[in-house]
């Protein structure tokens, strides 16, 4: 339990409590285990994954122009909508952080064209999660909202993924590095932000710190700058150093390679598609887990792919992002439209219709509908996520002393951990319960099985359990979303308590208003 | 000294396996086509997915329109069983896994709630539950399988060939251009 209370435990630290941790380290290294260790370390991985997903996009693509009409019989909408979007992806993100990047079709067709790129540098302005969050807002969820569903009508989705497969080989051609994955595919934030709550992450043996690292130099790190890092961590200055527990130091082994092979790649070997060193790495975000690193270094050296506590990314996080922020607010402002259509109609009575008169004057060109939809229902649904955050986050400041853009960047992961819990039995369970058998037929038909299979997989109404989901969800993401908090409050504030309280309350408060919103208004809908 | 850095892959495997695939396929085409040729049968679409809900809801259309004694929405309904491609398909595939006795068993059901209907008498309701269990037999047989190995052993091939050419040519397209994967 000693890990619950960070304070007490950084009393306790002794020379042999160190040991212990880092042996207890090396048991939560997956590469114990010879049948994990085997299927990471082989070169098939991830190229033989990615050669089938290829072939699987292309069918899925040729079925999207020629298929059926119908979302529920078509290839490319089924897996789009359903099969791989939440249970593979978002469902996949809770125990494997981002390894679908790894495997990704598109991905690997951007990769395979990066190969032969011009040599370009992607502007340094545009390097951020900025506009893949635009591209996720817009394109890809907004336009359903006017209209224009691009995961359910089987040949605009279609050519939807073409278009996504097209910019991505001509981004990948122009500039160095994986561009499109990174700072263009519509969903590569969602599964930068969500990526932080998994279980795992390849690491070297001694994680780092970035205790005296400027933010320079961990954007641009190279091996001369890990050779200029200190060997052993300044405890107490890193926690100091925002929201950053220290974690422990540049791995020896690393300090002194003279190649940085996982870095910059062998004759064999690329380095990481990500830019990233995993010496320096302390986060989940951008590593897909590809493990281009863990090939290019010896089997004896540093590279772990090592268990960890969920969630503990969270409180861990070096230099919020304010783009991951806001795309934590944007999951939870597009979690449920209808919620906060709902929600806002509980609170303040005729500002819907207010707002929609008003709405339909300012675009004549908009239907009705599209307007109902895709200006009201959907950008108010995000405006008033991001109002009521804001509101928390100024409170906070003001109580703390701290500076709003620190602290709005700081407390939006508890958000996350709160929504995760919602999104991961809803989104990926619910999803596998009542639409199960529908993908399971449908994928089964094409293989030569012909069987019906009802798409209820389970009847969860008649579970027990399951007729509790809303009371344990709210419980479970109350006690998450305050422990993320707390513990983020404690290492900004300098473990000061009376700042903690201050810091941490306004955001304890809200979490708890958002559970209350999910737990009363959303039975409603389901 | 030389460290081996990683674990080496042998692609040499893959040139056999690779040859013989492609001629198993090859053959596999030829015969899929030549049965095609040969199949003189209606087409029908297999993949049962949306009929069955649909079918599904006209059945409980039916016994809610006699609950309430709406005997023209029962008509409706059963004209739709009848007149909509969903019965075909459903009929089809029942047909050729020889389960003629269910198909004629629902037919009956069917026709006869249609007579009663048309006479808005009472017992539709029990005819009503018979169509409604027949149909769910028809549910069971259709969610048992019926594999089509021919295909099965085609997509299978089909793919895994396709994998096992890139995992031989990749390494070879690699040297040959001198980039790395």
């Amino acid at each position: 339990m000693l890990w619950l209370f960070p304070r007490k435990r950084i009393k306790l630290k002794t020379k042999s409590s160190k040991i212990i941790t880092s042996e207890r380290n090396e048991r939560r290294d997956l590469f114990n285990y010879s049948l994990i260790a085997r299927f990471y370390r082989t070169k098939h991985y991830p190229l033989s994954l990615q050669l089938f997903f290829v072939i699987v996009l292309v069918i899925f693509i040729y079925d999207g122009f020629v298929g059926p009409d119908s979302a529920d019989a078509n290839l490319i909408t089924l897996a789009l909508s359903g099969v791989f979007w939440y249970p593979m992806i978002f469902g996949g993100l809770f125990f494997l952080g981002r390894s679908w990047c790894a495997v990704c079709p598109v991905g690997a067709i951007a990769g395979a064209a990066n190969r032969f790129n011009l040599g370009f540098k992607f502007p340094r302005q545009l390097s951020t999660w900025g506009l893949p969050l635009i591209a996720f807002i817009g394109p890809l969820w907004g336009f359903r909202e006017f209209g224009i569903n691009v995961l359910r009508e089987p040949l605009i989705t279609a050519v939807w993924i073409s278009g996504v497969i097209a910019i991505a080989i001509l981004v990948s051609i122009l500039f160095k590095g994986r561009v499109f994955c990174r700072f263009m595919c519509p969903i590569t934030t969602p599964l930068a932000v969500r990526s932080r709550v998994a279980p795992v992450e390849v690491r070297t043996k001694t994680m780092a710190t970035y205790s005296d690292m400027s933010n320079k130099q961990r954007q641009h790190v190279s091996s001369s700058t890990i050779k200029k890092l200190p060997m052993t961590a300044e405890i107490s200055k890193a926690n100091n150093t925002g929201n950053m527990t220290s974690v422990g130091k540049i791995d020896p082994t690393c300090k002194s390679c003279k190649t940085h092979d996982c870095f910059k790649g062998n004759e064999d070997t690329e380095g990481c598609p990500w830019g990233e060193h995993p010496a320096t790495m302390t986060n989940n975000s951008a590593c897909s887990m590809c493990m281009k690193c863990v090939h290019s270094c010896p089997p004896t050296e540093p590279m772990r792919l090592r268990l960890r506590m969920p969630f503990s990314e969270l409180w861990q996080v070096f230099r919020p992002d304010i783009y991951e922020a806001l795309t934590i607010l944007v999951l939870i402002g597009i979690f449920n439209t209808f919620l906060w259509h709902e929600t806002i109609d509980l609170f303040l009575p005729g500002f819907k219709e207010m707002l929609l008169e008003g709405t339909q004057s300012l675009f004549p060109f908009l239907s009705e509908e599209q307007v109902e939809r895709g200006i009201i229902r959907y950008v108010m649904s995000i405006g008033m996520v991001l109002g009521i955050y804001t509101f928390a986050s100024l409170v906070s400041s003001k109580l703390s002393g701290q500076k709003l853009r620190s602290n709005f960047a700081n407390f939006s992961y508890p958000y996350l951990a709160a929504f995760f819990i919602y999104g991961i039995v809803d989104s990926t369970f619910g999803q596998i319960a009542n639409n199960g058998g529908l993908y399971l037929t449908a994928a089964l038909h094409h293989l030569g099985i012909y069987l019906y299979i009802s798409p209820n997989l389970m009847d969860l109404g008649s579970l027990e359990a399951y007729s509790m989901k809303w009371i344990i969800e709210a419980i479970l993401a109350v006690l998450v979303g305050g422990y993320v908090t707390y513990r983020i409050a404690l290492n900004i504030t300098s473990n000061n308590t009376k700042k903690m309280i201050l810091a941490a309350t306004p955001h304890m408060l809200m979490i708890l208003f958002l559970v209350l919103i999910f737990t009363t208004i959303l039975p409603r809908w389901s | 000294m030389t460290i081996n850095r990683h674990i080496s892959i042998d692609t040499s495997a893959c040139k056999p396996l690779l040859i013989f695939l492609i001629f198993f396929i090859t053959g596999l085409g030829f015969i899929q086509e030549v049965a095609a040729d040969n199949e003189t049968s209606e087409k029908w679409d297999r993949l049962l997915i949306e009929e069955i809900p649909l079918l599904k809801e006209n059945i409980e259309g039916i016994i809610n329109a006699i609950d309430k004694s709406n005997y023209t929405m029962v008509r409706e309904q059963i004209d739709d069983i009848e007149s909509a491609g969903n019965w075909f398909n459903v009929r089809k595939e029942l047909e050729s896994r020889n389960q003629v006795d269910l198909i004629s068993s629902f037919n009956d059901s069917l026709s006869r709630l249609d007579q009663l209907a048309t006479t808005n008498n009472s017992a539709s309701i029990e005819q009503a539950q018979i169509l409604s269990k027949d149909f769910n037999k028809i549910e069971q047989v259709l969610g048992q399988p019926v594999i089509d190995f021919q295909r099965l052993l085609l997509v299978i091939f089909i793919i895994g060939s396709l994998i096992a050419l890139g995992l031989h040519a990749i390494p070879k397209v690699r040297k040959r251009l001198n980039i790395k994967f």
